[in-house]
């Protein structure tokens, strides 16, 4: 009867403590509220890092009744946000990039704030409005404020190609000159073009298709009256299948999971062109830091036919915060998603990050490498939309995954279309 | 009346265990096999769509390429088994530097396979450690794209995944051999047995139950324990080279965010390693009964 009772009793005391912890878990300290926010600038080297540092000061200090708690989480982060959302526990505010379809896949998840955002609403082109908004329909509500453009282009580095005795000043703007180009560089000992499959794939792909393809060729894309196995397309991957297989690429890149790796390699001068990011990192602000500014040049496309357009930079909406909705300092939380993409936060982007913002009221004076003030003006003039924003997520990832196979020849570049049309929903 | 109340008390002892199984493995599979009819990405509700999901996945490539290279896993089985034992068997006497290799042998086992998984992609890449080597003593006929041939790699991730489980299985093994009484190995010294008949007539049957966890342990890995290797070694690349169904079930739900179909591929996983496991007990305890 005694073990009876004393049994009894622990199993009282069990339930009270599992009741009280569950119990306690959603209630709020008094105080200064505190908002975790999850991106993977925090503790990076380099520039993200240093950003992310003068972002956090400059709102303490703005917004001194909000506490920052900035956590990193690793790129690509979505199988923790999905988590976190699944769960209906985490960050507060979380970074996403509006120029897939992340905005598109997690969209019903986040606050709709186009009230809190209605006084900085102009400051931002519509498209970029759009990126961060379901179906990139705006009118369907935005959930998140793009703080940066992003896009890719191919830098190169002018040192080797003086050495290599390709003019450094009249870079090649075809693919035959490219492929001119690389013969000279690769006589001269260097890898022609800097390759790791990481997300280097789909990057090199898709930002040729964004030249390649009209506007409503995109579109189509994503609605499935245009198709991967289009001619355009084929003769997209059979370009890069034969540049690999010429030996102009980095052989190693197939085998290196991480674009990081062969980024710095860049940076080591070890490669002569690499396609980089015009925000966020290995952009014209960090290989600029690295090779020296009067060493580093900039190319939008390498044109052939039958590319709809020539010399020009396929970019949407960059990185942008957004709000879960099942945050409970949802308010707090807005604050930060608006600051960061505010004509304040932008300028600290221009001074440490080197991105390009996607608030239109940026002081972009403050750029003084010569590669940036180019992008700058690419990015003014010859924007188009990008392909990536078009191609349904599973199709991204057939993408990135098959194109090792078509670059070493293993599949053909028809094969490979097919293939990604195979993901199609 | 006494051993009712001793049964209530056992019942008590292990009722936070019970529960802990039922919230966090019992639940979350039983609802797995209800989102496997469902069309669902974890964020809206998710809808109801019968058996859509299991007729998407019989037409999935990446699901027949999964499948194909499951079962080429499952033919490494014997080679897992038998590897260990054959080097526990060689060093079970004391031999020079079986002291040392009982002590390295573990390593590789008790290192993350996300460590492992990294530090093998670095060693087989187009300009890696292996392939210089193999250059470097005249062998380069022998070098290759290790991670890139789309026939090989799902080989190499089977080598790769054995090497890591070797060192536990010679110890498991050695720890099984250690009961084998030191007479029954004298008497097949006395009826002139070779290494190898003894190994078949006295060792093996010794640590059968050994080997038959061995092996269970095995299918369990190959079919379902695959995940960190993979990821961080080939990313179930190139293609769906080295994909296999539990990859399947991450990708589906965390890369493409469908987890209603995600959920159909773990139902999947779930009853082909339920069948090859109750296949397999009910082999031994045929093999028991005789």
């Amino acid at each position: 009867m005694k073990r009876e009772k004393i049994g009894a009793v622990v199993l009282i005391l069990l339930l009270t403590t599992a009741t009280g912890l569950f119990a306690g878990g959603g209630q709020e300290a008094a105080g200064p509220v505190t908002i975790t926010i999850w991106d993977w600038f925090t503790g990076s080297k380099g520039s993200q890092g240093v950003l992310a540092d003068k972002l956090d000061e400059a709102f303490q200090t703005k917004y001194p009744d909000i506490q920052v708690n900035h956590e990193s989480v690793p790129h690509p982060p979505y199988d923790i946000y999905q988590a976190a959302i699944v769960g209906k526990e985490g960050a507060d505010c979380i970074l996403v990039h509006a120029n897939g379809q992340n905005f598109q896949d997690l969209g019903e998840a986040f606050v709709v704030i186009d009230d809190s955002i209605a006084d900085m609403r102009d400051q931002f082109p519509l498209a970029t409005l759009a990126d961060c908004s379901p179906e990139r329909d705006v009118s369907l509500g935005v959930r998140g404020l793009p703080m940066t453009v992003q896009g890719w282009v191919w830098y190169y580095n002018k040192q080797l190609f003086n050495q290599a005795g390709v003019d450094a000043e009249n870079p090649p703007t075809t693919w035959d000159e490219l492929l001119k180009a690389c013969a000279k560089l690769e006589a001269s000992g260097t890898v022609p073009v800097g390759f790791g499959k990481g997300i280097h794939a789909e990057m090199i792909i898709a930002g040729t298709l964004d030249q390649v393809l009209s506007d409503e060729e995109k579109r189509g894309l994503l609605s499935g009256d245009f198709l991967f196995t289009d001619r355009k397309c084929l003769v997209t991957y059979e370009k890069f299948a034969d540049l690999f297989q010429r030996g102009y690429m980095d052989q190693e890149g197939l085998t290196v999971p991480l674009l990081r790796e062969k980024g710095e390699e860049f940076m080591a001068g070890k490669s002569a062109i690499f396609r980089g990011f015009i925000s966020d990192i290995f952009n014209w602000f960090e290989f600029g830091e690295a090779l020296g500014p009067e060493n580093l040049g900039v190319i939008p496309n390498f044109y052939f036919a039958p590319s709809t357009h020539r010399g020009v930079v396929g970019a949407a909406g960059g990185v942008g915060y957004a709000v879960p909705t099942y945050s409970d300092h949802q308010d707090a939380a807005i604050e930060w998603v608006k600051f960061t993409a505010s004509v304040e936060g932008a300028n600290l982007l221009l001074r440490n990050g080197g991105a390009v913002p996607a608030n239109t009221e940026a002081d972009r004076s403050l750029v003084a490498n010569e590669v940036g003030v180019e992008i700058m003006e690419l990015t003014a003039n010859k924007l188009v939309p990008p392909t990536k924003a078009f191609t349904q997520t599973p199709q991204w990832n057939v993408l990135r995954s098959h194109a090792p196979l078509m670059l070493k020849g293993e599949i053909s570049a028809r094969e490979y279309g097919e293939e990604i049309e195979k993901a199609r929903e | 009346m006494s051993r009712n109340k001793y049964d209530y008390q056992a019942f008590f002892f292990v009722l936070p265990l019970l529960l802990m199984i039922a919230v966090f493995m019992l639940y979350p599979a039983l609802t797995t096999f209800y989102y496997g009819f469902t069309k669902w990405n974890g964020i809206s509700s998710p809808i109801w769509q019968g058996l859509a999901n299991f007729a998407r996945l019989l037409r999935d490539s990446s699901f027949h390429a999964s499948v194909r290279n499951a079962l080429i896993l499952a033919l490494y089985v014997p080679l897992w088994t038998i590897l260990p034992l054959l080097v526990a068997a060689s060093i079970r006497k004391p031999v020079l530097g079986s002291g040392f290799f009982r002590s390295v042998a573990l390593v590789p086992f008790v290192m993350s396979p996300v460590i492992l998984g990294v530090l093998f992609n670095v060693l087989l890449r187009t300009n890696g450690v292996i392939n210089t080597l193999l250059r470097g003593v005249g062998l380069g006929m022998l070098s290759t794209d290790w991670l890139v041939e789309p026939d090989l790699v799902i080989h190499v991730v089977a080598l790769v995944t054995i090497f890591k489980f070797f060192g536990f299985g010679v110890i498991l093994y050695l720890g099984a051999m250690g009961k084998i009484s030191e007479s029954l190995y004298d008497a097949a010294k006395i009826d002139g047995c070779s290494w190898l008949q003894t190994l078949r007539a006295v060792t093996v049957p010794g640590i059968r139950h050994t080997m038959e966890f061995f092996v269970v342990l095995g299918f369990i890995t190959f079919f379902a324990r695959m995940f960190p290797i993979i990821y961080t070694m080939t990313g179930g690349g190139p293609g769906y080279a080295s994909f296999v169904p539990e990859f399947g079930i991450y990708f589906q739900a965390f890369q493409n965010f469908q987890l209603g179909y995600s959920a159909t591929w773990a139902i999947f996983v779930y009853l082909l390693t339920f069948l090859i496991i109750f296949a397999q007990v009910m082999l031994m305890r045929r093999e028991e009964a005789q």
